[in-house]
Parts: C-alpha cells; sequence; structure tokens
C-alpha cells in the first residue's frame, strides 16, 4: 500500500481503471471522432452526435489521442503488471505453486493483456500506412512525394525508398465463387537488384513482401487520357486524369475537372456508371472558357470535339485505383497477446467445467 | 426462403412456442409433467432449426452467417444447443427453460420480419474467418444470453424459487445460480473474445488495418469490456448477487446491440452479406 493510501495492484483501482476506459468508449460512440493530424472525420467510427463548444473544449472528438485516455491505458498496464506479481508472490507463498488452473490462468490471462496494451502502443508509434493512387501502365516508387496519402506513427521515419512498383492492369470483374471482385495486377521490384515479382492483390488477399504488406484500396475509378490541341494542332495538355468517384443509386459518378496551363479553359468531364455495367454508359464533356461553356456534350473514346480554338479528344480509358502499402512491425505482438489471453482465460474456465474431485483423508 | 426452409422455420417457431408456455405454465402452477413436455418440444425445435440450418447450407454454398437474417437464426441455435448440451452435462437447467425458450421465440419473431433471401458471399466475405468470427460472435451471444437466463431465474427471488422446488425438484438451489451466472460470464468472454481477436486478423488481411474503431468493432470491445467490468466489480466491490445478475441483464443488452442494433443506427462497414 502507498503512503497515499491506494494499492497500485489492487482489483478494485482495475475496476474504476476499465470503467474509466468504458466510459471514454462510450463518449467515442456519441461523439464523431476526428484524426489527429488534419481533424477530419474519421469516416469508419460514429457518425451520430453533434460537433459544438463543449465537445471542442474538452476535446471530445480525438478520444483515442487524449492524455487522459492514453494515461487511463498505462495506468492500467501499470495496474495489471503489479497485480500480476502481488498474485504471483502471494500464491507461491501460500499455495506453494503456481500450477493450479485458477491462478495460472489468470495470471497468464493478464501477462497477454499486457502484451496486447504493449503492442497497440508500439504498433501506433511504429505503423506506416500509404496509400498510392495509380493509373494502370504507372510506375510508382515508394517516395514520400509519390504517396497520395501517408499516415504513420511518431517514430515511423517513413518510406525507405525499398522497391517501384507498376500497376499493370486492374480486372473490374476477378470472379470468385459466388461473385465478382476488382483485383490489381502489379509488377513489384526492390532496388536491391533482386529480381521483380507480379503478383495479383484483391480485398483478403494482399501481397506480402519483406514486412511490407500491399492491399487493394476501397476506390476504383476511371482515367481517360485527356488530349487538347490549340487551333493550330500544337498539343496543350496531354494526360490520364484521374477521375473523383461517388456513388449515385445504384451507380457511380466518375468526375473532375481539368485547368489548362496558361489559359482560362477549364474542362470537366464526367462517366456515369451503372452498376453491374462494366462498359461506362455516358461519357459527358463540358469545356469551359473563363465562366462561360464553350462546348457541353458526349464524347466516345476516340472522338475528337471542337470547343472554341480548342479541340479535344479522349484517346483512351484506363483504370485507376488506390493500393495501400502497410507495415506493422509490432502487430505480431498484439495478435500474440490475444490468443496467449485467450488461453489464460480457458484454462482460468477449465475447473468449471471439470472440478476436481475432493482428496479423501 | 425455398418451401423446405419456410416449414422448417414455422415448425421451429410453433414448437419453440409450446415449449415456452408450456414451462410458463408449469412454473405459474407448480407443475411438474408440462416442463418434461416442454424440454422435448425444445429439442424438437433444436433439431428443426439444425436441419434449416443444414438445407440453407447446402442450398447457398456458404455458412449461414451472410445476412442479418442468417445470423439471428445461428444465435437461437447456439442458444438451443448450448441449453442442450448443459441439460446433458448439469442436468439442472429447466430453471432457465422459460427465459431461454422465452428468448428464442422472440429471435424467431424479429427474424420473421426481416429479408429471408439467401444473399450470396460478397468478395470480402470469402474467407476462412468468416467461419470463425460469425460463428463465435453468435455463440458467445447465445452464452450471454442463457447467463443473463440465469439471471432473471435469480431475480425472481429465492422464496419464489424455493417454493416451486417444492413441486419441481428440478429446479436449482437459489444460491447456486450466481455461481452459474459467473460461469457463463466466463465463458461468453472467451467466446466473445475469440470473436474479436479473429475480427481483427480478418480485418488486417481484408482491410489493411486491425483496428479502426467502426461501431460494430467499438460496441463488440464495449460489451467485453462492460463483463470483464461486471466481473471485477463482483470481486473488489463484493456486489451482493442481486446487483450482480441485474448489472448482467443489462450487460447482455449491449451485446445484442452489437451483434444486431447496431446496423440500424450506424453506418458501418461490418455489413451484412
Amino acid at each position: 500500500m502507498s503512503r497515499f493510501g491506494i494499492n497500485i495492484a489492487s482489483t478494485r483501482l482495475a475496476f474504476f481503471l476499465i470503467a474509466l476506459v468504458v466510459l471514454q468508449i462510450l463518449v467515442s460512440a456519441v461523439v464523431p471522432q476526428r484524426d489527429l493530424a488534419e481533424g477530419q472525420l474519421i469516416g469508419w467510427t460514429s457518425m451520430m452526435g453533434e460537433d459544438n463548444a463543449v465537445v471542442r473544449v474538452l476535446q471530445l472528438d480525438r478520444i483515442y489521442y487524449s492524455p487522459v485516455f492514453l494515461v487511463s491505458l498505462a495506468l492500467l498496464g501499470i495496474n495489471l503488471l503489479a497485480g500480476n506479481i502481488t498474485r504471483f508472490r502471494t500464491v507461491l507463498r501460500v499455495e506453494g505453486s503456481l500450477l493450479k488452473a485458477r491462478y495460472l490462468g489468470s495470471i497468464i490471462f493478464h501477462l497477454a493483456l499486457l502484451m496486447i496494451v504493449g503492442g497497440v502502443m508500439l504498433h501506433a508509434l511504429y505503423r506506416f500506412d500509404g496509400a498510392f493512387g495509380m493509373t494502370e501502365g504507372q510506375w510508382v516508387r515508394d517516395e514520400e512525394s509519390q504517396y497520395f496519402h501517408i499516415d504513420k506513427g511518431v517514430l515511423n521515419s517513413g518510406p525507405t525508398g525499398a522497391f517501384t512498383m507498376k500497376l499493370v492492369a486492374v480486372d473490374r470483374a476477378f470472379p470468385l465463387k459466388d461473385a465478382t471482385t476488382e483485383a490489381a495486377v502489379i509488377i513489384l521490384k526492390p532496388l536491391d537488384g533482386a529480381p521483380p515479382m507480379k503478383d495479383r492483390v484483391r480485398v483478403n488477399h494482399p501481397f506480402r513482401w519483406r514486412g511490407f504488406e500491399f492491399h487493394y484500396g476501397a476506390r476504383t475509378g476511371y482515367s481517360p487520357e485527356v488530349l487538347v490541341l490549340d487551333s493550330s494542332g500544337q498539343v496543350e495538355f496531354r494526360s490520364f486524369v484521374r477521375l473523383k468517384v461517388r456513388r449515385k443509386g445504384a451507380g457511380w459518378i466518375h468526375e473532375d475537372f481539368i485547368e489548362i496551363p496558361e489559359s482560362r479553359t477549364r474542362i470537366k468531364i464526367r462517366i456515369d456508371e451503372e452498376e453491374g455495367n462494366e462498359f461506362p454508359l455516358r461519357r459527358r464533356l463540358t469545356v469551359m472558357d473563363a465562366d462561360a461553356t464553350i462546348f457541353a456534350g458526349e464524347i466516345a473514346t476516340g472522338d475528337t470535339v471542337t470547343a472554341g480554338a480548342i479541340r479535344v479528344a479522349v484517346p483512351r480509358l484506363r483504370s485507376w485505383c488506390y493500393l495501400h502499402v502497410v507495415r506493422n512491425p509490432w502487430l505480431w505482438l498484439v495478435f500474440t497477446g490475444f490468443w496467449v489471453g485467450l488461453a489464460g482465460l480457458t484454462i482460468t474456465v477449465l475447473p468449471r467445467v471439470f472440478p476436481q474431485k475432493e482428496r479423501r483423508s | 426462403m425455398n418451401n423446405t426452409e419456410t416449414i422448417l422455420f414455422w415448425t421451429t417457431a410453433l414448437l419453440l412456442s409450446g415449449g415456452f408456455f408450456l414451462a410458463l405454465l408449469s412454473l405459474i402452477f407448480g407443475r411438474a409433467r408440462p416442463l418434461t413436455i416442454s424440454q422435448i418440444l425444445v429439442a424438437a425445435a433444436t433439431a428443426t432449426l439444425t436441419a434449416l440450418g443444414v438445407v440453407r447450407w447446402v442450398g447457398t454454398g456458404h455458412p449461414p452467417f451472410v445476412s442479418l437474417f442468417e445470423s439471428m437464426l445461428a444465435s437461437i441455435w447456439f442458444l438451443l444447443v448450448i441449453y442442450q448440451a448443459v441439460r446433458l452435462k448439469v442436468g439442472q437447467t429447466v430453471a432457465v427453460l422459460v427465459p431461454v425458450s422465452g428468448i428464442a421465440l422472440m429471435l424467431m419473431g424479429w427474424s420473421s420480419s426481416l429479408p429471408q433471401e439467401a444473399t450470396p458471399l460478397s468478395a470480402a466475405l470469402e474467407n476462412v474467418w468468416l467461419f470463425i468470427h460469425a460463428s463465435f460472435a453468435t455463440a458467445g451471444a447465445a452464452v450471454f444470453l442463457v447467463g443473463a437466463s440465469y439471471s432473471v431465474i435469480y431475480l425472481m427471488g429465492e422464496e419464489k424459487l424455493e417454493g416451486l422446488r417444492r413441486s419441481v425438484p428440478a429446479l436449482p438451489n437459489h444460491r447456486d445460480l450466481p455461481g452459474s451466472v459467473v460461469t457463463y460470464l466466463l465463458f461468453g468472454l472467451i467466446m466473445w473474445g475469440v470473436m474479436i481477436v479473429s475480427g481483427s486478423i480478418w480485418a488486417h488481411t481484408a482491410w489493411g488495418r486491425y483496428w479502426a474503431w467502426d461501431p460494430v468493432e467499438l460496441w463488440s470491445l464495449l460489451s467485453w469490456l462492460i463483463y470483464a467490468l461486471i466481473y471485477h466489480a463482483r470481486m473488489s466491490l463484493r456486489l451482493s448477487p442481486r446487483v450482480f445478475c441485474s448489472l448482467n441483464i443489462v450487460a447482455v443488452a449491449t451485446v445484442a446491440f452489437a451483434l444486431w442494433g447496431v446496423h440500424y443506427v450506424y453506418e458501418t462497414i461490418h455489413t451484412y452479406g
């Protein structure tokens, strides 16, 4: 017992710390949470509740990053460790052995919780999740400037420059048993001279290489090649343009703007896709000079349309997708902790299922 | 559902209704014989529900866990199977026959209002972890529900239960019930824990992240922590059995919400089908 009258190893303290963690998680279930870096709403968490002054002042929308949450977890870890050491010593002194299911199971389970908490914290510090937005035929390099988005722990040094990668093709209808799915065929080229590898990546089937995992992303879209010629036939603009994707009813809309450098011309291209129809149904082009629309109509692949002084063509149509590069150096600790903890719980429960018979004197 | 599935579904519902009402009448009027018939009806309902699951599995080609309807039926099946298994091992399960059959009947009623057509497996679900994750989710929920049933019986009160034991000797001692509740709580923690662990491993394979505080993940963890909290409260705060059993009933509501209620309230990546 410390001088402050608090027993750091006590079950009562464990109860209050667990209650504190539960309360904070409950708050996060009703207040929309935001990520730490950019303040964006985290899409997969609660979408209930309203943003207001109380939320902002108390930072209730960043519960998982708040000092209170982290300190609660840290104190719980200390309590777990102290509690197990105390239990360990008490059982050895009183029973003479730890080899009784009730004690052994409980100690194993609580130590496993420590592994999980430790693994979660180390994972949070060292993890890396970078997303490439790639069009078919494009090569990318493992460099910060090439990633569409990077989310990493504070102790992770970022991209290591270990590979280049090409998106060979996006298969929009890879056959499965009952359905089809999207899959990306990639070529990975290590930059240390090892031979390149080719593989197909899709949901539930990431590609693993030297601690990296390559996962298929959540979005697939269209990337038309847009060619703009001036009045003399010179190329003003030629590039594949990754169109943004959004849901519309049962289908999708792929749409984006292009601004031609050094002119006031803006080109909007939109592709409407019906669910289940792998070929784009309608492609619409709008060409604007400043705020004036000088062309609006449909365009097929290979067609050229004249809009004022320029001509616009869509010679080719490709697909694009996100590919996530993930590194989780400490995830093994979390998963090992999971299974060890379950084993400990199971050992604890065994005496209730198979009670020991009383020994006769 | 096809004709065979429809017949099996409604036969199960009918058998459960008979079992529930006979058990209830038996306890109200203190008669042992209707309880015996009730046990037979509930055992028969278990058999017909098993047949329904097999027919559904053969028809769809995948384990019947994909839609909300299938998930609910799976929970009912685990609830009844756990009841039968404990009855064979321990014997003294008549006490929870009323709440178990009542809960199963209520869930049958709820599932009858859900879309029942078989849905094909989406790409994200074509993984061996579906079987492990979904079965432990439904089994864990069933174990917690059985524990809650013992809590309900305990809360009836010692006088009432001892009064019933005079005419139905198979009923357990009132003081033994909290111990049973603890056993089911611990089993439930294991099963729900396997569900969370297998879900994390599967999420990492499917989506590249093992935890993202998705509402289903959040509420699953919350319910697990709440049960852990109740268990620690019983040990450290020396909760009375009455308070402990009451909290156990409240906790099972969070399990039911995590499994079946989240989709009505939140947007979540955990979609059925």
